[in-house]
């Protein structure tokens, strides 16, 4: 038989538990559902390439993503890079950022033009076709939903008017949604010689590294990227944009659990005085002692962490219901992350109560 | 002084408790307080000695030192064949785990733990967390009578019962020294005859040396030894002081022995009538000297 007194002293105090688990629990939501977003906006910026079944993307020397800006190839390098020993498939492609009007809202939307029946095109349908042909655009599920748009209405984007045909998943990201035309119809507002990219396939990904160096070597104007380099390079802008700041967010929640679950074990433990004071004089160690309000501690985090990390999956729905452009993706690493912070987490919290009871007079418990 | 030697020969190793010229001073200077003075004492197992004396005479300092709780100023402490002075902190609580138990006036259980977890925690902190200590907890509490009262918490129990779960608290650990504070201070007569009685019955029949301060008057006749406290020091018997002696607060004249508080100072000794007396003298002593 093991009597807990920390579980006792918790659980004597039905409000101080609430608070207590309340607290640590709101912090570990932050945490979680703050690297959630983190985790969905990186996977969101990279999508798009990582989709896109490329071996090779061949940009103009200084673009290295397709956001920052604005690569510029000539349409006559298809043709030499069709003869490149090894590459299967070369696919033109154009990415142009632009601002739509769409019944008096402006919307910010990646246009995309790629060659019908080749690479480049939307991978997730929500209806309609993937294919968009003459005149026809499809865009994607947020944009259709923020601006009321159904199958069969019309966008006027770059001066040409399309026709929504089909709409897409998964091709947004926060600042911008990706739509897709094609390439014929998107070249009228790029010029008719010049693309954006162009996308390669490689016969054997064996030879993927040196067919990259030899395009290297002969077109120094262009850079060519592995598509994970690629990828990379088009989520840089949330990591090192983003990071930063949520990383700030996060150590304030942090601090904000160890802060409540600190005033609520010190609470406890000042309540509690005199009977730590008893258990000093009937000859429980100093450790002994520690160890009650590390478990107290450490019991109210894991308590607030469980509650925190169910409550992350219903508040996430809810923020991804409310603001559609964010997309949240959860790991098992962000909940092992939010464990350990919980725990240490507790263990900071036990200091100065633990400092207290050192200072405890065992005498006290002379006085009636 | 006295020597309060065992009354049955009793050879040293025997001895349980034993005090050797301890002294306890608070403070410094004027404001330096003597709370016990060279006070030599021997208590051997089987022993149950009453330590009486008024308020503020040294019971409790000296009870304190005697279970490590409190280090004396001068002279040497040893529980069961421990110097205490040369015990570290940790050395101590052990000593106090498994070589003393407590009994004190205002019960001092934990509030959120049953009459059986309050017995098993003390187990708990001696290492001991296996069936046995579920059942030699109930066992404990079902010989102080409270085989009923097991699963309740100490609200829920009387005064008595309270009382009884700190004896069985005390005796979780098997030690061979009791140390009672006022353990019948806050029970009605009918419960406080019943502790007492205990108390003899833990000396007399489990060997165990008790040391009980009190003012209860009704275990002098069947303990070994009543030993009498005043002004820190030590006495066989009750020192009758029929001289005259005036509270310095409230004025009021008394028999020196009816003053329910005494307070030394700078070599005087004050005598008060009453606790509002003696509070007002300690709020502004510099006002009576």
């Amino acid at each position: 038989m093991r009597v807990s007194v920390a579980r006792s002293n918790l659980f004597s105090d039905i409000t101080r538990l609430f608070i207590s688990v309340g607290g640590v629990a709101v912090a570990i939501l932050l945490i979680i559902v703050l690297l959630a977003v983190y985790n969905g906006s990186l996977r969101q910026m990279s999508a798009y390439v990582d989709n896109v079944d490329a071996d090779l993307w061949v940009a103009q020397a200084g673009s290295p993503d397709m956001l920052h800006s604005f690569s510029v190839v000539p349409a006559t390098l298809i043709g030499e890079l069709e003869k490149v020993d090894g590459v299967s498939q070369v696919w033109p492609l154009t990415s142009r950022t632009t601002l739509v009007d769409i019944n008096g809202k402006k919307n910010s939307l990646i246009l995309v033009g790629y060659q019908p029946g080749g690479i480049g095109g939307p991978w997730k349908m929500a209806e309609g076709s993937s294919e968009p042909g003459q005149g026809g655009i499809v865009v994607d599920k947020v944009t259709m939903k923020t601006n009321d748009l159904k199958l069969g209405d019309t966008i006027l984007a770059d001066g040409q008017t399309y026709e929504i045909t089909g709409v897409s998943e998964d091709t947004t990201i926060m600042v911008a949604q990706y739509a897709f035309v094609d390439i014929e119809q998107a070249k009228k507002a790029l010029g008719p010689n010049r693309v954006n990219f162009i996308l390669l396939k490689v016969a054997d990904p064996g030879q993927r590294d040196r067919i990259k160096e030899e395009i290297t070597a002969a077109h120094p104007g262009q850079t060519v990227f592995t598509r994970e380099q690629f990828s990379q390079n088009n989520s840089a802008v949330i990591r090192e944009g983003i990071l930063p700041i949520l990383a700030v967010v996060v150590v304030i929640a942090f601090i904000i659990g160890v802060a409540i679950v600190g005033l609520v074990v010190y609470s406890a433990t000042l309540e509690k005085y005199r009977e730590y004071g008893v258990l000093k004089a009937v000859g429980a160690s100093g450790t002994q002692l520690y160890r009650i309000v590390l478990e107290q501690a450490i019991l109210s985090a894991l308590l607030g962490y469980a509650v925190g990390a169910l409550a992350s999956f219903a508040v996430a729905r809810i923020v991804t219901r409310i603001v559609v452009q964010i997309s949240v993706a959860f790991t098992w690493q962000q909940f092992a992350a939010a464990a350990v912070a919980a725990l240490v987490m507790s263990v900071l919290a036990s200091y100065i109560p633990i400092r207290k009871i050192n200072s405890i007079d065992p005498v006290i418990v002379f006085k009636a | 002084m006295i020597h309060g030697k065992s009354p049955n020969n009793m050879s040293r190793e025997e001895n349980i408790l034993e005090l050797k010229s301890v002294s306890k001073i608070y403070g410094s200077g004027r404001a330096r307080v003597n709370a016990v003075e060279s006070v030599d004492l021997s208590i051997a197992r089987g022993e149950i000695v009453l330590i009486m004396g008024p308020s503020g005479s040294g019971k409790t300092t000296m009870l304190s030192m005697a279970g490590g709780l409190l280090a004396p100023t001068s002279g040497e402490v040893v529980v069961a064949g421990n110097a205490l002075g040369s015990l570290t902190s940790n050395g101590l609580a052990n000593l106090r785990l498994k070589e003393v138990g407590f009994v004190f006036q205002a019960f001092n259980l934990l509030a959120g733990l049953t009459a059986l977890e309050n017995v098993a925690v003390v187990m708990n902190l001696a290492g001991r967390t296996d069936s046995s200590v579920e059942r030699d907890s109930r066992a404990l509490l079902d010989r102080l009578g409270l085989e009923g009262r097991l699963d309740h918490v100490p609200a829920d129990l009387s005064g008595g019962e309270k009382q009884r779960v700190a004896l069985a608290r005390a005796l979780a650990n098997n030690p061979p020294l009791i140390l009672a504070d006022e353990p019948t201070g806050n029970l009605d007569s009918h419960s406080g005859r019943e502790v007492m009685m205990m108390l003899v019955d833990l000396a007399r029949e489990e060997n165990k040396a008790v040391v009980v301060v009190t003012h209860d008057n009704r275990i002098v006749d069947i303990a070994d030894r009543v030993l009498w406290l005043e002004d820190g020091k030590l006495h066989n018997e009750k020192i009758e002081h029929h001289e005259k002696v005036k509270d310095p607060v409230c004025g009021i004249e008394m028999e020196m022995q009816d003053a329910v508080y005494t307070f030394t100072r700078e070599g005087r000794v004050f005598y008060f009538d009453s606790e509002e007396c003696r509070h007002s003298f300690m709020e502004e002593p510099d006002k009576y000297l």
